[in-house]
């Protein structure tokens, strides 16, 4: 799902053609997400029939013509609004949210940290969620089975709990920065 | 309950002034256990020290179940204080000299009532905080968990309208923390009105709403639906 | 209700852990009650003596007429008991005599009416001596004296002995007739009194045809002021006519200074009494400020607060107060043979025999310990009520420094310091007599003074702790640099107990030094009007002091200067007298030869000016007649004499502390003209140039020998026996003022100790970092003791310009005199000791107990 976007936004900030696009594709997110050319071309022709990308094609001595991908208005549209949202798979927090982080406009931080808060809600209800069913356990006889449960419940809100104040020391140092810059 | 009103307030540190708070409005209904998160100097205290009578705003206006917090004279605020808030603190702030069951009769106590017709009420209280065997040990010769449930007990034993809890678990391990949210989370079913200042998201997240604050000012309130997931 | 389940169970827990502070401070108001009621007690002893001894003298007699303490002619007896009304009126004559015996015993000499007498008085003999005093053998027999039975008894002394009694006209012979039992004037004087014939005792005691009483008895249905009002037409002006209640009254105005002085140093131990709890509760209130902000928090009202440190002030002062109360009538069993002594030294001859309690006196003065630990505690009640709970629970546990070191604190400094000085200057540069010099000024400004340095004290440190870093560190190494950091870090607990030091110091530096001015400048003044070679007198100064002695006629003079080696010989006699309701000194000397060696001491006018007394109606008054009756240098004034009032002008002012309620100076020649009295209290005697002084002085005993006992003293053994004198009076002074020193030892230790106490966890923080353990004592005691060094030296220099403000404000005020203000070094440096001592001794226990901290306690510690 996330290859749409993440092509998306790698051609929000230039053309380019398929190669390129690999490279810049491997600079950013290379380190925790592996694609190969085939993947790459399949999504592209899923973007251009969704008419989000179109592509000119450029002359080449000896070879055959390139294809220059260009990001269309639509693909923009739709770019901005995935960034605006949060992510709703929890445990794919740092996958998908990391990648939003790469493409958001490094110049206007606003968005990010709006993210960021509407991020953090999203997690702080469902820890709450988690917390909700972990009395429901707890007011329930404790029967067999119900400790492990109830420390699944807990690790689900460690993890989460990991990731909220990972999102506030996000949200504090992107904040550190900018004072830094004024 | 309680009702916060464009409350605000400045206080003056040296010749700078500093707004601890500014322009906070919102309304806690009976039953609801409120959680308060931000970052430390987001104004959390100052906040919970305003809808306690600890504290009077500097703008603005705070009422208790109706009765306004702001304007009246430092008796009454007192009398409020004694009669009508329960507070629960992150170092537990028991007095060290008095036994468990004195601290828990303490707010009696000061309201003149004689030992002999708090100590049954003490010790019904520390029996429900699971402490009955501790009532003549000193602060001291208890643990942290046990101290913080001592001060739980002293917080409910005028039977106030609303607990406030600054940080309750600041200084506990996780799990004597969940124990003592359990605690409060068995006494808010039973209709208790809390409201706890915290930044641990575990805790925020016993509460059936939680506020956050930034810069003094309310960011976000999240009402969250009990059973739902 | 709320305050007394506080107390239970708060307070209380409070006193298991605090047993040393609370104990010392317990033991401060213990000591300030002590010394007052101590002093009270004995003051009222000595006074209910003199009541005593009046009451009895006087008997039923409604009214006493007396005239100059040299007595009157006894042709007033006639006068006043022909006034109507007069059921019976009896002549007394009082005289002092002493036997020869032994050591010399005193004894007081009635002179009475014999037959008359029994109608004002009751005499009880003997059985022994029962039918032997009949009146008329009295008449016949001039020789005949009644003694008591007490002093026949401890003399050995039986009936129809014959006893020698040194009497104004030598050594004579008398025949005891029979002995008294005690009852009436023979319990006067603890016993030691005799009664002789009127006549007999005008004899003996020089006063032929005069009498120095008339005791008088009113006929039913009389009214006292119609009688006494009839008795005035007869006689002359100048003449008293008194109540014997009001002849009480007279004796208490004559001590009227010494009690005054009395009470104020003993208020002295209280005050810093005061300052203790002060100090004591302010240390409360700071050390439980964490308590205090629990309590609001909880619902404690300010008020509750306030009144949970009073109350515990008042248990506290109420148990200290009272057992205050019984240790100072223990103390006053020790007291009042002192202050008797002193009363007789200075004013009459007093002996008291029992302790006159007065459970009201001393409940009183308990009840006052309490009032002013109540009033101590106040302040700092008041500061811990104004504590916010949110800042109590949150922030640490002292003041903010900000608020010692603020701005608005230097201002308040500033202002009370400058105040006081203000005052201070203003009071100094005003005329005496002027209203500006009132105890409450001079009180204004010491107290402003005082308040102004104790602000200042943390700002004072502030700047100069860092310039001692350099020492300290030279000395002490590492330890003695960590201490001047501690101390200047923490200014603001170290700077509150500098302050309680500098008090306590300052307080008693000031005493010191008051007294101290006081003693200098009295025998600067001795050595100065001293100048005779040899003084003679009946009484040994050590054994009467001020009181009366058993003067010498008149001719004496002649044949002393017949003595050989004698250049010439100067008289001195003094009386008292009535003016303006006071008993004043009246001092006669022969002016023109007394001006010829000695250099008087005069303040306005000239030697020419003193000169113009000799032999006219002129006199010299003292500074503090001058100021407290404003008079000036020509001024016209009536004395009483025995012919009624007489103008005398003032033709020079003098310096002269004989005596507080002012002195008159006067020509010998001009006092015998107005007073007709002849005799002479003590003859100084001038030895010819290059002659032996000592074989004149025994030629001189030898010529008396058997005439009468003298003493003759050269001048420098009679000063030296003066000042023992004098010394005597400063005795209970001097007690007073130790007492004041212990109790402001304690506050020192309960200061310091509070502070140390505290920092168990900043002990455990250093001891964790690899502090040794004998490096943390010496950091500990070096900075108790660098405390202690700075409230000594700040409260020296304070004791230094309050000390002048008691002896202006108050000795000055009251006596009227002026006096040299001399520094009394060796109290401040036992200041500086007792600044410096308590505090390393105080570091001691803390030191030792931060030694063995517990490292891991420490710093787990909430």
């Amino acid at each position: 799902m996330s290859i749409r976007y993440a092509i998306l936004g790698i051609l929000a900030e230039r053309d380019l053609h398929g190669y390129d696009l690999k490279s810049s594709f491997d600079e950013k997110v290379g380190d925790f997400w592996s694609l190969n050319y085939g993947q790459i071309y399949s999504t592209l022709d899923r973007l251009e029939k969704d008419g989000l990308v179109t592509h000119d094609r450029e002359a080449q001595e000896k070879r055959p013509d390139r294809k220059i991908f260009r990001i269309t208005p639509e693909g923009r549209q739709e770019l901005a609004q995935w960034l605006a949202t949060p992510v709703t798979r929890i445990r794919a927090l740092r996958d998908e949210f990391f990648i939003k982080l790469v493409f958001m406009v490094k110049s206007d931080p606003a968005p990010v940290l709006a993210l960021i808060d509407k991020q953090k809600t999203l997690h702080l209800k469902q820890m709450n969620r988690l917390t909700q069913r972990k009395l429901a356990l707890k007011k329930q006889a404790a029967g067999n089975g119900s400790l492990t449960s109830e420390l699944l419940i807990d690790a689900g809100l460690f993890h989460t709990e990991a990731d909220i104040r990972w999102l506030t020391l996000c949200e504090a140092k992107i904040r550190a920065a900018i004072v830094q810059e004024k | 309950m309680i009702e916060l009103r464009h409350a605000g307030k400045t206080y003056q540190q040296g010749s700078r002034e500093v707004r601890a708070l500014r322009d906070v409005s919102f309304v806690i209904k009976k039953g609801e256990f409120i959680s308060i998160m931000g970052p430390s100097g987001s104004g959390k205290s100052t906040l919970l020290n305003l809808m306690g009578g600890l504290d009077q705003p500097t703008s603005g206006e705070v009422f208790i179940d109706g009765r306004p917090l702001h304007g009246i004279t430092d008796n009454e605020l007192t009398l409020i204080r004694r009669r009508r808030v329960g507070y629960i603190f992150q170092f537990f702030n028991l007095l060290p000299l008095l036994t468990a069951e004195e601290n828990v009769g303490l707010p009696l106590l000061l309201d003149g009532l004689p030992f002999s017709e708090v100590k049954p009420r003490a010790a019904d209280l520390l029996d429900k905080v699971g402490l009955r065997q501790r009532a003549e040990h000193r602060p001291e010769q208890l643990s942290g968990g046990e101290m913080q449930r001592v001060a739980i007990a002293r917080a409910l034993i005028t039977g106030p309208a609303v607990i406030l809890a600054d940080e309750p678990t600041g200084n506990l391990d996780s799990h004597t923390s969940e124990e003592i949210f359990l605690l409060l989370k068995s006494f808010n079913d039973q209709g208790q009105t809390i409201v706890m200042v915290t930044h641990d998201p575990k805790a925020a997240a016993y509460g059936t709403r939680i506020i956050t604050l930034k810069d003094g000012a309310p960011d976000q309130d999240i009402v969250i639906g009990g059973d739902n997931p | 209700m709320n305050l007394a389940n506080l107390l239970r169970h708060v307070s209380f827990k409070h006193v298991r852990l605090q047993k040393t502070q609370l104990a010392m401070a317990m033991a401060g108001i213990c000591l300030g009650v002590a010394a007052m009621v101590a002093i009270d007690l004995a003051n009222r002893s000595v006074l209910r003596s003199f009541e005593d001894s009046i009451n009895h003298v006087t008997g039923r007699a409604a009214l006493t007429i007396t005239g100059t303490d040299a007595g009157f002619p006894e042709a007033m007896l006639e006068r006043v008991q022909n006034v109507p009304g007069v059921e019976y009126a009896v002549p007394v004559i009082e005289a002092t005599a002493s036997l020869t015996g032994g050591r010399q015993r005193p004894l007081m000499i009635l002179g009475i009416d014999v037959l008359q007498d029994h109608q004002i008085r009751d005499y009880s003999i003997t059985d022994e001596s029962a039918d032997i005093p009949d009146p008329l053998l009295f008449l016949a027999r001039r020789d005949s004296i009644l003694l008591t039975k007490a002093m026949a008894a401890q003399e050995g002394i039986g009936i129809d002995e014959k006893i020698r009694v040194q009497t104004v006209a030598g050594l004579r012979t008398f025949q005891v007739r029979g002995l008294l039992n005690p009852s009436g004037p023979a319990r006067v004087a603890g016993g030691d009194i005799a009664i002789m014939d009127v006549y007999a005792a005008q004899m003996a005691f020089g006063k032929e045809g005069r009498i120095d009483r008339i005791d008088v008895s009113l006929l039913p249905g009389e009214t006292l002021d119609a009688v006494r009002e009839r008795i005035r037409q007869v006689l002359p002006g100048g003449y008293s006519i008194d109540t014997p209640a009001t002849r009480t009254k007279q004796v208490e105005l004559l001590l009227g200074r010494f009690r005054k002085s009395m009470g104020f140093i003993s208020c002295m131990a209280l005050f810093v009494g005061m300052y203790l709890i002060y100090n004591t509760v302010s240390i409360a209130v700071v050390q439980r400020r964490k308590e205090i902000g629990i309590l609001r928090a909880l619902g404690a009202g300010r008020g509750d607060i306030c009144r949970l440190f009073l109350a515990e002030t008042l248990l506290v002062a109420a148990v200290a107060s009272l057992v205050g109360a019984g240790l100072g009538y223990l103390f006053a069993g020790a007291t009042v043979g002192l202050v008797a002594q002193n009363v007789t030294d200075m004013y009459l001859r007093t002996s008291v025999t029992e302790l006159s309690v007065s459970w009201q006196a001393m409940l009183g003065n308990a009840a006052v310990g309490v009032l002013a630990s109540l009033a101590a505690a106040a302040l700092p009640a008041l500061a811990g009520a104004r504590i916010t709970p949110a800042s109590a629970i949150r922030s640490l546990p002292y003041a903010e420094e900000s608020v010692l070191l603020g701005k608005k604190m230097r201002n308040a400094a500033t202002f009370c310091l400058l105040a006081g000085l203000l005052i201070l200057a203003l009071f100094a540069s005003a005329e005496p007599g002027s209203s500006v010099r009132s105890l409450g000024v001079i009180l204004a400004a010491a107290i402003f003074l005082l308040l102004g340095i104790s602000l200042c004290t943390p700002l004072l440190l502030r700047r100069i702790v860092p310039l001692c870093h350099g020492a300290l560190a030279a000395c002490f190494g590492a330890q003695g640099r960590l201490a001047g950091l501690n101390l200047q870090k923490n200014v603001s607990r170290n700077g509150v107990a500098v302050a309680a030091i500098v008090c306590s110091i300052a307080l008693f530096v000031s005493s010191a030094n008051a007294i101290n001015s006081v003693r200098q400048s009295m025998f600067d003044w001795i050595d100065t009007i001293i100048r005779a070679d040899i003084l003679v007198s009946t009484g040994h100064p050590l054994a009467t002091g001020g009181s009366p002695t058993i003067p010498m006629p008149p001719e004496m003079r002649q044949e002393l200067a017949k003595v050989d080696g004698v250049k010439d010989v100067d008289v001195f006699r003094k009386t008292y007298l009535d003016y303006g309701g006071r008993k004043v000194l009246l001092e006669m000397f022969d002016v023109a030869l007394r001006l010829s060696y000695c250099p008087a001491m005069i303040t306005e006018g000239s030697r020419e000016d003193m000169l113009l007394l000799s032999g006219r109606d002129n006199i010299a008054v003292n500074e503090g007649f001058a100021v407290k009756h404003r008079i000036k240098r020509g001024d016209t004034i009536m004395l009483p004499t025995p012919a009624g009032p007489a103008p005398f002008t003032v033709t020079a002012i003098l310096v002269s502390y004989s005596a507080d309620s002012g002195v008159i100076s006067m020509d010998i020649d001009t006092y015998r003209r107005h007073w007709q009295d002849q005799l002479i209290d003590t003859y100084e005697v001038l030895v010819q140039p290059g002659r032996d002084i000592e074989a004149v002085r025994t030629a001189i005993l030898a010529r008396f020998s058997s005439e009468r006992r003298l003493f003759a003293l050269p001048a420098a053994e009679f000063k030296a026996e003066v000042q023992k004198v004098l010394d005597r009076s400063f005795v209970l002074t001097n007690a007073v003022n130790i007492i004041t020193l212990v109790i402001a030892g304690l506050g020192i230790i309960i200061t310091l100790l509070s502070s140390v106490l505290e920092r168990t966890r900043e002990i455990g923080i250093l001891r964790g970092i690899g502090m040794q353990k004998n490096q943390v004592s010496a950091v500990v005691i070096i900075e108790s003791a660098l405390i202690g060094a700075a409230g000594g030296l700040l409260g020296i220099m304070s004791g230094v310009l309050i000390g002048w403000i008691e002896l202006e404000g108050i000795f000055r005020l009251d006596f009227g005199e002026s006096v040299v203000y001399h520094m009394h070094y060796g109290a401040m440096a036992w200041a500086m000791l007792l600044g410096v001592s308590p505090a390393a001794l105080a570091g001691l226990y803390p030191a030792r107990r931060a030694a063995a901290t517990n490292i891991v306690e420490a710093l787990t510690y909430e």
